[in-house]
């Protein structure tokens, strides 16, 4: 968990820095490529935060059905431990990284 | 209440639904046992006449075994034949509805937008993500997900979902399509379907018993195939409609989950929103057969409420956007392509974007109102043949063009009067020079200066950035005093007069100024709606739609052919009118036809444009007289049509 946490962090900072190179060429914000660049990265950040998005969702299923009665019996009979959630400590990393075109 | 309980509560509905249908199998098989006890035993006593009466047994085990073997075994086997029939999954039932499979490396950038949603949508929801497919032919806006499993699940979008849905919206609509797939109402849609087959069986063999014996020998199945010709049909009207009520709920469920996996109740509300404005319906022959499986309500209006298979859309909205204001207007659905770079290389007229009518009375529907773009659209582009990109340019340029004493002028009070007074001078020394001492005995110190300064400036500007250029100068013309603006309004009627004639410019200028500058001189426009339906007006119209027809086209067939081209849009109503000469259709009684026009009823004018912009397009070519006229008269329906050059003329006014 904490290896994940970890690269999310750096890729929101590779992610900035390039932004920021673009922002300085103007052409380059226009170009095709670029664009499709944009769409790519776009889907990506996306699929990033979808996954963790889902990930926290299956872990609160999970933690509620933890501690309702029927199922809390067998989950405390068997020592089911509460799952973690994907939480980022960091308060830079929280926000999104900036994709401004 | 969060989208966790809806999709609760949904589910326990669909439950409940679920139950229903099963107790409808039970009623089913229990008539029919009640009908073959009776047959039975009525047959039974007639046929053994010597005999006492026999006592009616009521519970006879024997048959009503055999009832419940024969119906479920005709209710299974029609439901398994059905299943089979569908068994390829939903790459199947895309395919049947002429989709089209997009690769997963595709390059085109609305596809690859559609891929990459579809993906971020697979990871959302956690199910494998599905074979996608577009319906090129279909231009509304809808989707559906159709397979037996996740694994077999196919994922298929209308391109008019493609192109006209941003990404946000596009995502809501694909999750919503993934809660179909993760929730299996595919499954269950597809054995509900089966058990329906299976009752309409039950119905065919009722038909068949009827007729296997024939005669009119007191043949107990013949009875037996009636009652089962009624209780099918019943079963079926009973299935169909719970089957439609269980899709209802499911599409609420299914919009709450597409909530649960984007996290933003805009995007969907806003995809429901434009399929308001640009329809769901769906052109396929085979779409009646998976109606259920789509977005939004794919076939026309159902004749019975509750057979509707999807909510209305105003309470699916409702129910993920409590703030909604209840407007599904949105005149300006225009295909998000102009960001896309492949958009502008290629040709397909469909992949432009549809020119908004601002202003557009929102009490008009938002499919009438992307109508008329459309024609619009049709009608400028020939004469433009430039997309969106090149209208931002040209409207720079256009601005430019302007020389800096002109866009100054443009923005103080009195050279902005004094600009409007340049426009209209004359070509001819001697009358201009008239023109300009009246001028500088009529308004105040220096104007008349200040126009004859301006006139070898304006003078050159081509007569379609002249309008603009009037656009331009409005919001200084509303700074005049009311004395002022008076003497301006009197020095411009004199000015357009002192000629002789009025030309079509001038007619614009003059609407257009009137119109918009009216409050000034504290006169006050009737706003109220005194017509309402078209037979009064019937007159105006024709003057309007004659002097529009006489505008585009020269020799007399050309002008019956454009006027004929309208008249369609009018309706039955528009027997009456007729084309009018030259004569009985110049700007004067052009002028107070729009005036009484201009009372009339939203749906009246919507009408009127429209059939005013098919004329003016009927030869396929936008003349800049036609244009102004057709400007003319969208200002004073009170539906300002941007000038020709599409929005990109209003830009620059607005961005002054």
């Amino acid at each position: 968990m904490k290896g994940l946490v970890g690269a999310e962090g750096g890729l929101a900072g590779a992610m900035s820095r390039l932004m920021v190179v673009v922002e300085q060429y103007p052409d380059l914000k226009a170009s095709k490529n670029m664009m499709q660049l944009t769409e790519e990265l776009t889907s990506t950040e996306n699929k990033v935060s979808f996954a963790r998005q889902a990930y926290n969702d299956a872990v609160m299923a999970y933690n509620t059905q933890r501690e309702i009665f029927p199922s809390s019996m067998i989950a405390g009979t068997f020592n089911f431990t509460a799952a973690e959630l994907f939480a980022i400590e960091n308060a830079e990393e929280r926000t999104a990284p900036k994709v401004s075109f | 209440m969060d989208f966790f309980e809806h999709q609760d509560q949904a589910r326990k509905h669909t439950k409940v639904l679920v139950v229903y249908f099963v107790i409808a199998v039970g009623c089913i098989i229990a008539s029919v046992y009640i009908a073959s006890l009776l047959i039975f035993y009525g047959t039974g006593t007639e046929q053994e006449a010597g005999e006492p009466l026999r006592k009616l047994v009521l519970w006879n085990p024997q048959l009503f075994l055999y009832v419940v073997l024969g119906t479920l075994g005709v209710v299974i086997i029609g439901s398994l034949y059905k299943t089979a029939a569908l068994a390829k999954g939903g790459s199947a039932v895309a395919e049947s509805l002429g989709g089209r499979l997009i690769s997963p490396n595709t390059t085109h950038p609305a596809e690859r937008k559609l891929r990459n949603v579809v993906e971020e949508m697979a990871i959302a929801s956690g199910v494998p993500v599905p074979k996608i497919y577009v319906l090129d032919d279909e231009k509304g806006i809808n989707a559906f997900a159709a397979g037996h499993a996740p694994g077999d699940a196919a994922i298929a979008v209308t391109r008019g979902c493609m192109t006209l849905l941003n990404r946000d919206e596009l995502q809501g609509v694909i999750g919503h399509e993934f809660s179909h797939i993760l929730n299996r109402d595919m499954r269950l849609n597809l054995r509900i379907m089966g058990v329906i087959f299976g009752i309409v069986c039950l119905a065919v063999i009722g038909r068949v018993l009827i007729y296997s014996r024939g005669g009119r020998d007191r043949n107990p199945l013949m009875f037996l195939g009636l009652a089962l010709i009624v209780i099918g049909a019943i079963g079926v009207f009973f299935g169909r409609l719970i089957q439609a009520a269980l899709s209802r709920q499911r599409e609420f469920l299914a919009d709450a989950s597409s909530v649960q996996f984007t996290r933003n109740p805009a995007g969907l509300s806003g995809a429901l929103q434009k399929i308001g404005g640009a329809g769901s319906k769906l052109e396929s022959a085979h779409a009646g057969e998976a109606s259920h499986m789509f977005f939004g309500n794919g076939m026309g209006k159902p004749f019975l409420g509750a057979l509707a298979t999807h909510p209305p859309l105003a309470t699916r909205i409702r129910a993920i956007d409590p703030s909604w204001d209840g407007k599904l207007a949105t005149t300006n659905v225009k295909a998000v392509e102009i960001e896309e770079p492949r958009a502008a290389t290629k040709p397909s007229p469909s992949k432009f974007p549809v020119l908004p009518i601002p202003g557009m009375p929102g009490a008009q529907t938002g499919e009438a109102g992307l109508a008329t773009s459309a024609v619009l659209m049709g009608a400028v582009l020939p004469n433009l043949g430039k997309p969106s990109p090149q209208h931002l340019r040209y409207a720079k340029a256009l601005r430019n063009s302007f020389s800096e004493k002109v866009q100054s002028a443009a923005r103080e009070p009195l050279d902005a009067s004094a600009l409007v007074y340049a426009m209209l001078l004359s070509p001819d020394e001697t009358l201009r020079a008239k023109q300009l001492t009246e001028i500088g005995e009529r308004a105040e110190a220096g104007v008349g200066d200040k126009a004859a300064q301006l006139w070898p400036e304006v003078a050159p500007i081509a007569s379609r950035a002249r309008l603009p250029l009037v656009n331009l100068a409005l919001p200084a013309l509303r700074q005049l005093r009311p004395d002022e603006f008076e003497q301006f309004s009197q020095s411009l009627q004199w000015l357009i007069e002192s000629d002789g004639r009025t030309e079509i410019f001038e007619f614009v200028l003059q609407k257009i100024v009137r119109r918009h500058l009216a409050s000034q001189s504290g006169e006050t426009r009737p706003t109220a709606v005194q017509y309402h339906t078209l037979k009064p007006l019937g007159r105006d119209c024709s003057i309007v739609l004659s002097a529009l027809a006489n505008a585009g086209s020269s020799t007399a067939s050309e002008v019956e052919q454009a006027f004929q081209a309208g008249m369609p849009r009018l309706g039955t109503k528009a027997d009456g009118l007729q084309l009018l000469p030259h004569k009985e259709s110049g700007l004067e009684q052009l002028d107070t036809a729009l005036d009484s026009i201009a009372l009339a009823a939203p749906q009246i004018k919507k009408k009127l444009l429209e059939a005013s912009v098919r004329i003016v397009g009927a030869d396929g070519v936008m003349q800049e007289r036609e244009a102004e006229l057709l400007r003319a008269i969208a200002d004073t329906l009170d539906c300002p049509i941007p000038p020709f050059v599409g929005h990109a003329e209003k830009a620059t006014g607005e961005t002054l």
